[in-house]
C-alpha cells in the first residue's frame, strides 16, 4: 500500500511536471514518465506475485464427524473437552486450537442428538469465537434461536451448523484470516481423530482404522496449510511438529506398499501395533491443546 | 507549492485506487448465493475462494481436494468475478506426476459449472488446476485480478435411494 501511494506520488508528480513544459524538454520529461509508469507497472507486477497466497482445502468439522459416524462411531459421554475448560485458554493460539477442538465436539454431540450437551457446547463456540474475533459470526439472534428451537430435530440442527460453517467461510474470506481458519481446522481434526480413537472397539475397529487413515490424505494439506501460517507463536510451532511427526510416521508404515493396490481405504489393513501408535500419538497432541 | 499538493493529492488518489482495486475485486455476496442453489441438494461443506492474479506470463495454479471414499461430492465452480478467461482441469493426480488422468475441463466463460467425482472411483483426492494465461492491457498494465468460488458439498446417507431421480449425476453438468 505504502509502495503505491509513494509511486502514486511520483508518477503524478512527473506527470503534472511533464505538463508544465514544452518542446523538446517536455520530450525528455515525457520518456521519464514512461520510464517510471514502466516501473510503477513492474512494482505492481512483482507486489502481485507478493500478494499470491497458497490456497488449501480442508473439509469442515461436520464433514469429518458425519463420516466417522457413518462408520460406527458410537457416543461415548465425557470423551469431548469438558466445557469447563474453555475459561483456561488464554494465549490466542490456544483460544483459536480450542475454537476448533470445541467445534468438532459440537459436531459429535449434535450428530448423536444429545440436545441439551449441544446448548452448552455452542454456547462455548460462541463465546470462544468472540474471543478470537470471529463474534460477527455468531452475532444474528436468529441463528441461536433456530438452533435452540430445533433441538429435537437432528437435521434442522444440522443445518443451523451448516449455516454457521457458511457464515464462518464468508467472514474468515471477507477479512483474511485464512491463517486463523487453518488452525481451527487443527484442533478440529485432532478431536475427530481423538474421538474416532477412543469410540474404537473390536466391533468397529476394522472400519474406523480404515477412516482414521483416511484422514491422514487431510492431514497432509493441513500441514502445508499451518506452515505457511505468518504468525509462528511457539504453541503453533509445537503442535506442527507433533503433526509432521505423525505425518512422517505414517508415511513410513510398511501398510502403505501395500495400499497401492487397494481401492479405497476401507480396505487399508492397519496392524494393531501400529493403530495403537497412530492412537498414543493423536492422544498426545490432543493433550497439548486442550491441557497446554 | 500548489502542484506539490496537488501532486500528492493525486498520488493519493492513485495509491488509494490501487489499495480499492485490491479490496474490491471480488464483490462475491451474489455468486456465493448462486453456489448455494446450484449446491442443493448437497450438503455445503466448505467455499474457496481462489483469488487470481493475472500476470505477464502464462502459469498454473493447483488446489488439492481431499475425498472421503464413500461420500458423493459436488464441487460448484462459479468464474463470474473474473476479468479475463481462464481454464479450469481436474486431475487425479497432483502437477508433475506421471500418468495423471484428466476427469474434467471447463472454460471460466461458462460462468457457472459443477463437477462431480465418481463415486467409489477410489480417489482419495482430486487436484483442481486453473491455467491462467499471461495478460497485458493495452496501457502496458499487467495488473488484472479476479476470483473464482469454489463450494464443495458432500451427500453420504440417501443419495444412492435418489440415484434414478437424477438429482445425484456425476460428473460434469455445465
Amino acid at each position: 500500500m505504502k509502495l503505491r501511494i509513494v509511486t502514486g506520488i511520483i508518477i503524478s508528480g512527473l506527470f503534472l511536471a511533464s505538463c508544465g513544459s514544452s518542446g523538446d524538454e517536455g520530450n525528455i520529461e515525457m520518456s521519464e514518465t514512461e520510464r517510471a509508469q514502466d516501473e510503477m507497472l513492474n512494482e505492481m507486477a512483482e507486489s502481485g506475485e507478493e500478494e499470491m497466497v497458497e490456497t488449501f482445502y480442508l473439509p469442515s468439522a461436520l464433514q469429518i464427524g458425519s463420516i466417522f459416524q457413518k462408520s460406527g462411531l458410537n457416543y461415548i459421554k465425557g470423551a469431548t473437552n469438558p466445557t469447563s475448560n474453555s475459561e483456561k485458554y488464554v494465549s490466542q493460539t490456544s483460544k483459536i486450537l480450542n475454537f476448533g477442538i470445541y467445534s468438532a465436539d459440537l459436531a459429535y454431540i449434535v450428530l448423536n442428538g444429545q440436545s441439551q450437551d449441544a446448548v452448552n457446547y455452542l454456547k462455548v463456540v460462541s463465546e470462544l469465537s468472540d474471543k478470537i474475533g470471529f463474534g460477527t459470526v455468531f452475532e444474528s439472534q436468529d441463528l441461536m434461536q433456530r438452533f435452540e428451537a430445533n433441538l429435537g430435530n437432528r437435521d434442522s440442527v444440522i443445518n443451523v451448523m451448516i449455516d454457521i460453517q457458511a457464515r464462518t467461510d464468508m467472514f474468515v474470506d471477507d477479512n483474511n484470516l485464512q491463517d486463523v481458519t487453518y488452525m481451527i481446522f487443527a484442533g478440529a481434526w485432532v478431536e475427530g481423530m481423538y474421538l474416532g480413537v477412543k469410540a474404537s472397539d473390536k466391533s468397529n475397529r476394522h472400519s474406523l482404522s480404515g477412516r482414521l487413515v483416511e484422514q491422514m490424505t487431510i492431514l497432509n494439506n493441513l500441514n502445508k496449510a499451518l506452515r505457511s501460517n505468518e504468525n509462528q507463536t511457539d504453541e503453533l510451532k509445537e503442535i506442527r511438529k507433533q503433526l509432521v511427526q505423525l505425518e512422517q510416521f505414517f508415511n513410513q508404515l510398511e501398510e502403505n506398499k501395500n495400499a497401492q493396490n487397494i481401492a479405497s481405504f476401507k480396505d487399508y489393513k492397519l496392524s494393531q501395533e501400529h493403530l495403537d501408535q497412530l492412537s498414543n500419538s493423536i492422544v498426545e497432541i490432543r493433550k497439548s491443546i486442550v491441557n497446554p | 507549492m500548489k502542484k506539490v499538493i496537488l501532486s500528492l493529492f493525486l498520488g493519493l488518489i492513485i495509491g488509494g485506487q490501487g489499495f480499492s482495486q485490491s479490496s474490491d475485486y471480488c464483490p462475491k455476496t451474489e455468486p456465493v448465493i448462486k453456489c448455494r442453489k446450484a449446491l442443493v441438494p448437497y450438503k455445503y461443506t466448505n467455499m474457496v475462494v481462489k483469488r487470481i492474479t493475472y500476470k505477464r506470463f502464462n502459469y498454473i495454479e493447483e488446489i488439492s481436494i481431499p475425498l472421503y471414499y464413500d461420500a458423493r461430492y459436488r464441487f460448484v465452480f462459479n468464474t463470474e468475478l473474473l476479468p479475463n478467461d481462464l481454464k479450469i482441469e481436474i486431475y487425479d493426480k497432483p502437477q508433475g506426476e506421471k500418468k495423471r488422468e484428466k476427469l474434467f475441463e471447463a472454460n471460466s466463460s461458462e460462468k457457472n459449472f459443477n463437477f462431480e467425482p465418481e463415486p467409489g472411483s477410489g480417489l482419495y483426492s482430486v487436484y483442481v488446476d486453473f491455467l491462467i494465461p499471461a495478460y497485458i492491457d493495452e496501457n502496458g498494465g499487467s495488473f488484472a485480478k479476479g476470483c473464482v468460488i469454489l463450494m464443495t458439498g458432500f451427500e453420504d446417507e440417501v443419495s444412492k435411494a435418489f440415484e434414478s431421480s437424477g438429482d445425484a449425476s456425476t460428473s460434469g453438468t455445465k
